[in-house]
């Protein structure tokens, strides 16, 4: 019988070895992903800066154009409409608005649907929308079904806050 | 005789460098769960004060109604509401303190002031008699290790000057 040659790894070993470090390696960076993420999430989501900043633009916009907003958004048959620019067909003080959004120091206004189930389909289509808003919709808690409205600010500070239009 | 069986030098030194490498990147991983655990207990005390500031202020202006605000000195501010009551908005940069009406928060230790501002936005024609003035407050707080971060406070007062016209200084 030939004798074989114990010098060296043998390939399989080799591999063997290779893929458990690279599992772990794997596994350890995914877990620490989510960790990073989570902690990005918790530090830049609903902020009490940014839920008093909605509540102003909420404040102004039931003070004023509320029924033109929610009618445009019905009649285009769309689930959502963006008011960053303060388009005058919407708003009456369109030159307050911007004047109010700049205050508040916001890079994206979104009305939409309390019920923001189909929403996230037709931002991901928009590709001027930040992919943190769309990851945001995922932690925000709504009733299926639920009537009314909301506000989707997104900030300059790129925190992101929500609240319903009651 | 001895055994002459063992590992040879390329595989101790293969494997040291996979061992190496593996634990380099173990003890990063460890750094940055280290720090990203000291963010979190840091960030969280900013916030938590951030919270209590902007609270304790927005928690008075949404349920009164402003007639005047008055200069009370360097960096103060009084609030005169409608009810005849009025608090005060003060910055103590040397002890780090922010003081409104009768409660005062100080500073997470090493955060520090930026430039505060109170600034003062009417629509020239209040033509749909809505809201068509604010008062913005903007009072920075930052902290050494995250200096692009802002923790200060960001306010916005909205009003109706047809309904009430706001006095103010010169600020």
């Amino acid at each position: 019988m030939k004798k074989r040659n114990n010098l060296g790894f043998m390939l399989t070993e080799t591999l063997i070895v290779s893929t458990f470090v690279t599992v772990a390696l794997l596994y350890m960076f995914i877990n620490f992903r989510l960790i990073y993420q989570n902690y990005n999430r918790t530090f830049s989501y609903n902020t009490v800066n940014s839920l008093y900043a909605v509540n102003q633009i909420e404040k102004y916009i039931s003070d004023t154009d509320f029924t033109t907003i929610q009618t445009k958004l019905i009649s285009d048959n769309t689930q959502y409409i963006e008011l960053t620019s303060c388009p005058s067909n919407l708003f009456k003080e369109s030159n307050y608005c911007k004047k109010l959004f700049e205050a508040l120091e916001v890079k994206n206004v979104y009305f939409t649907f309390n019920d923001i189930s189909n929403l996230a389909d037709d931002l991901k289509a928009n590709p001027n929308v930040d992919a943190k808003v769309i990851d945001f919709l995922e932690f925000v808690s709504y009733e299926k079904g639920s009537s009314g409205n909301r506000l989707i600010v997104f900030f300059n500070d790129e925190t992101i806050a929500t609240l319903k239009i009651i | 005789m001895k055994n002459q069986k063992g590992f040879t030098v390329i595989e101790l030194i293969l494997s040291f460098s996979i061992t190496t490498i593996v634990v380099v990147l173990l003890f990063q991983l460890l750094i940055s769960l280290k720090n990203l655990y000291n963010a979190t207990g840091y960030k969280t005390e900013l916030f938590i004060k951030q919270a209590t500031i902007t609270e304790q202020i927005n928690k008075e202006l949404t349920s009164k109604t402003i007639i005047s605000v008055d200069d009370c000195g360097e960096e103060c501010i009084i609030f005169n509401f409608s009810d005849g009551s009025n608090s005060k908005l003060l910055i103590n940069r040397e002890e780090n303190f922010i003081h409104y009406g009768k409660s005062a928060t100080k500073l997470v230790l090493n955060s520090y002031f930026g430039d505060a501002k109170v600034e003062f936005y009417r629509n020239a024609a209040n033509l749909h008699n809505s809201f068509d003035s604010f008062i913005t407050i903007k009072i920075p707080i930052y902290y050494p290790t995250y200096e692009d971060e802002n923790f200060g406070i960001n306010i916005v007062y909205q009003y109706n000057s047809n309904d009430h016209y706001i006095i103010e200084e010169d600020f």
